[in-house]
């Protein structure tokens, strides 16, 4: 499989608000490297303030890390300009944790959704509405959405949304940031089974988005990814296959994590891959 | 967008009905503002009677001709011989509608004589036109340069807000300054740069430009907290990451959530430019004779025989108040409509 | 005093910006005021060109700034056309007088206003409060000029109140007492103009600002543990709501400045309002200037008193 997306060496501080205390400056990601594939599905787990979301965010160039690289198809994106770097942006794309905020206050559920199209494509509005409707089927949304304020979704819906619209550029990463992390247990199953198959359902191999789950929920991450790297202050402390993390984890945090999840038993089903 | 409630409704009802009055001033207006009668200066307020000297009921109102006292150069009284009834829909002086119409139909006239409902002026022109004409220009100017200051304020204050940095601190630090030094006096300091003897409309766009101009830093204050706030949104990055320009972002996603800062700044500053650019023409330095504004139409009274003799040159100030009752319960009836649409979320 | 020394700090900066502006104003102005000036035959051709020398009208713009800026600091704001005679005299004597008018006017306004507010928010909803909160709507929907001109006309009618002007003419020869109820009576006209006009946002402020602080914590507290209620509310409501009430004093400063041009001017008060009116349309340039600049400094100056007060009543501020 190519490798789509690296992260190279990352470093990344938040200035400390004190001015006297300089070496309180808080390192969220301390020399963190990872490797996407194409197709892949990766969990990066961790406690609070572990530099996950952080490494999120520069993964999707939200944030710019202090030092170190972000190549995406071979390209550095922390050197390129504004310009170049906003044809690579819809390639990978971001979900958020809480959808209340992620859409215009103002919007209707239709124009959430037809925005990327708006700003990448040139459909005309019949074309666009029919796109929305064939995603919404995909993503399991009744066609009637379309006309409702986004914000009056249900939080599943609004969640699915976003997935949605992440979805709707085609990218090759799709990053989940948390986004499972507001749902009521069965609607995260939901929607974990959703992604599962945009990533295997998803027409021909070309069109599978890689996806990266962000999440504190080992259990969670390990349903849905092959793949889980295990983060603390910053750095990542294990990775391997969910297999391999589930069944015998190594790192202390790793332990740590999968005693609190939910659910735990050791004992674990993945579902059976295509 | 979800219809307002039903408080903002009547209050903007109330509104349109004012401004729709003095909008269509020339029709209500019986007489030319401009017209001078020399023979009758500061003639008192006609009064309207149904009920003559003999004491017979007229279904038409008329009004008694007014003649100067025996042995007075000022002093009125009504000739009881002479009635002059009042007529509507006359036709009457020309004068064109909304500034572009001609026309020459009134809402009511004097038939054989005049008939003047708020008096006469030091040059015998009728008050009751020159307060509706005058309230044209007053009110205009201050519509006007509410606009000048609301865009200029949103301009510089969503730029300021998204782009942050340098452009920022300076604006703000100049919004800063505009906003220490005493409001009016700065206004009069720059008009006394401008030119002064000017025509009335040379002179409207100058007090116009000046008013606004000088009123962006609050706007601009207010809009840049909410670009601010605006940018750090998860639909602003959202956005971005779907490849939107930084143009894009704002004229769609910020811009749009100014809308209700705008409009109470519009409703609090209409009515303090309208009260400035009366300030300036009361003093002198606005619109200029013989073009009526609510403003020059006092500053007669700055003199002791008027101010002590002729009641009814107050009559402007007065007209000036149902206006700002409006616009202010237009504010807080729009405070109390954000407050409610806050708790609802 | 850090925090002090940083407002004071703030307070120049904001001056020293000011004299830019208006520096800046003199050199743009359309139309070169010595062009002018040849025009007027009351000014000969020797001070022409001796003013000209003194502005160095061909030096560079931050050569002529530098020399304007050493020159206001000897006190020194240029020379008047219309009196022949340099502005800064003629401004100190306007300048203490609105000075005058506009100090008792603030300190009228807050007394008045700080008891109305007080009451309203503790009274909130009864009698008081709707007659004070009514009577405050009325009076703010009347504009100022409106105002001023009504309370004009009702001294003209009634007389029981000197019309214009600070002093009654010969009032030089009278005894110090007669002069000062002299000066009194001429005061109370434009006094009450601004000190009604003030009155209905002054104590909405206080009204809400205490209405907030008596639903705090730990005035609640005190009312429990038996605290009288005339000392919760000036001692404790009061106290906390502090700071906004005194940023809303720096604001009423300058809303009661700016009121006073007017005022001033209708009631014939000798204070800087008519004397800049008079230069504006006389086009005396320096005049227009030293004004605006006086009375910005009056309003930096009015708001430094009040960070000084929010120092001296917010203990949090002055352990920073």
């Amino acid at each position: 499989m190519e490798v789509l997306l690296t992260a190279e060496n990352l470093v990344k501080e938040y200035p400390s608000r004190r001015l006297r205390a300089r070496d309180a400056a808080v390192r969220a990601l301390d020399g963190v490297s990872v490797e996407i594939q194409a197709g892949a599905r990766i969990g990066i787990v961790g406690v609070s303030g572990s530099g996950k979301s952080t490494l999120a965010l520069c993964l999707a160039c939200v944030e710019k890390p202090d030092s170190g690289a972000i190549r995406f198809l071979n390209r550095d994106l922390t050197q390129v300009d504004e310009s170049e770097l906003r044809e690579v942006r819809p390639q990978i794309q971001l979900v958020f944790q809480d959808s209340s905020s992620a859409f215009n206050p103002k919007f209707t559920a239709g124009e959430v959704l037809e925005e990327p199209w708006m700003l990448q494509r040139t459909w005309n509005a019949a074309e666009r509405r029919e796109r929305g409707a064939e995603l919404l089927v995909r993503i399991g949304l009744p066609g009637n959405i379309l006309d409702r304020m986004a914000l009056d979704l249900s939080g599943g819906q609004r969640q699915r949304l976003a997935i949605a619209r992440a979805l709707a550029l085609q990218p090759k990463v799709l990053i989940l940031d948390e986004a499972l992390s507001a749902l009521d247990y069965s609607v995260q199953a939901q929607i974990a089974n959703l992604l599962l198959d945009a990533s295997f359902k998803a027409a021909p191999a070309a069109e599978r988005p890689a996806i990266v789950l962000i999440s504190h929920d080992l259990v969670m991450a390990a349903r849905i990814s092959e793949e889980i790297v295990v983060m603390e202050s910053g750095r990542i402390v294990e990775r391997g296959s969910t297999e391999k993390i589930v069944r015998a984890p190594e790192h202390a945090t790793t332990r740590e994590l999968l005693a609190c999840s939910t659910g735990v038993s050791g004992k674990f089903n993945q579902r059976p891959a295509v | 967008m979800k219809s307002p409630p039903r408080k903002q409704r009547i209050v903007l009802l109330f509104l349109v009905l004012l401004h729709g009055i003095v909008l269509v001033g020339g029709f209500v207006a019986p007489y030319d503002p401009i017209r001078q009668d020399r023979e009758r200066p500061y003639a008192p307020p006609a009064r309207i009677h149904f009920v003559d000297g003999q004491g017979k009921f007229h279904p038409r109102p008329f009004v008694y001709a007014q003649r100067l006292r025996a042995g007075s150069f000022d002093q009125y009284e009504d000739d009881c011989a002479t009635s002059i009834p009042l007529k509507f829909f006359v036709s009457g002086a020309s004068y064109r509608l909304l500034g572009v119409i001609a026309a020459k139909g009134h809402l009511f006239g004097a038939d054989g004589g005049t008939a003047n409902l708020l008096g006469t002026d030091g040059y015998g022109r009728d008050l009751f036109s020159r307060i509706l004409y005058g309230g044209q220009i007053s009110l205009l100017a201050g519509l006007l340069a509410a606009s000048v200051s609301l865009l200029a304020g949103s301009i510089v204050g969503s730029v300021s807000g998204y782009f942050g940095g340098w452009t920022d601190s300076i604006a703000m630090r100049l919004a800063e300054l505009c906003l220490a030094l005493p409001w009016l006096y700065l206004l009069f300091g720059v008009r006394a740069f401008l030119p002064l003897l000017v025509s009335p409309v040379k002179a409207f766009l100058i007090v116009v430009i000046t008013i606004g101009v000088l009123g962006w830093a609050r706007p601009a204050r207010l809009v840049r907290g909410v670009a601010l706030s605006a940018k750090e949104r998860d639909f602003v990055r959202a956005a971005r990451g779907f490849g939107a320009s930084h143009a894009y972002v704002l004229r769609r996603h910020i811009l749009p959530q100014t809308k209700s800062v705008i409009l109470t700044q519009a409703a609090i500053l209409i009515p303090q430019y309208v009260l400035a650019e009366v300030t300036l023409s009361f003093l002198g330095l606005g619109i200029p004779e013989p073009a009526p504004s609510w403003g020059n139409l006092l500053s007669s009274l700055q003199q002791y025989s008027v101010l002590s003799s002729y009641w009814w040159m107050y009559l402007p100030a007065v007209a000036m108040v149902p206006f700002f009752f409006g616009y202010l319960a237009l504010s807080s009836a729009l405070q109390e409509g954000r407050r409610a649409a806050k708790m609802d979320l | 005093m850090r925090y002090l020394l940083r407002r004071f700090l703030h307070a120049a900066l904001l001056l020293a910006g000011a004299s830019v502006l208006a520096f800046l104003f003199t050199s743009l102005a359309p139309g070169n005021y010595f062009d002018e000036m040849r025009l007027n035959p009351q000014i000969s051709s020797e001070t022409l060109a001796a003013l000209k020398a003194h502005y160095d009208i061909d030096k560079p713009l931050v050569v002529r700034y530098a020399a304007w800026l050493k020159s206001l600091a000897h006190g020194e704001m240029g020379y008047s056309f219309a009196y022949n005679a340099p502005v800064s005299p003629l401004l100190a004597v306007r300048a203490r007088n609105t000075l005058l008018l506009t100090v008792i006017s603030t300190l009228l306004a807050w007394c008045i206003a700080l008891p109305l507010g007080v009451w309203s928010a503790e009274y909130t909803g009864r009698l008081v409060d709707r007659v004070v909160t009514g009577a405050s709507a009325f009076l703010l929907v009347i504009p100022d000029i409106a105002l001023g001109l009504g309370l004009l006309i009702f001294a003209v009618k009634t007389r029981w109140l000197p019309t214009g002007g600070m002093v009654s003419v010969g009032s030089e020869g009278m005894p110090f007492s007669a002069r000062l109820w002299d000066l009194l009576l001429h005061m109370v006209l434009p006094v009450a103009i601004l000190v009604l006009g003030a009155q209905p946002i002054l104590v909405r402020h206080v009204r809400s600002a205490v209405a907030e602080a008596l639903e705090e914590g730990f005035v609640r507290a005190a009312a429990a543990h038996g605290i009288p209620r005339r000392r919760l509310l000036w001692h404790y409501a009061l106290r906390a709501a502090a700071n906004p009430l005194i940023s809303l004093f720096g604001f009423s400063i300058g809303a009661l400045l700016s009121g006073s041009l007017l005022v001033e001017v209708i009631t014939s008060w000798p204070g800087l309002g008519p004397f800049l009116l008079e230069a504006i349309l006389a086009r005396d340039l320096y005049v227009v200037i030293g004004g605006v600049l006086l009375s910005t400094v009056f309003l930096v100056g009015g708001n430094f008193i009040a960070d000084v007060l929010l120092f001296w009543a917010d203990p949090r501020i002055r352990t920073e």
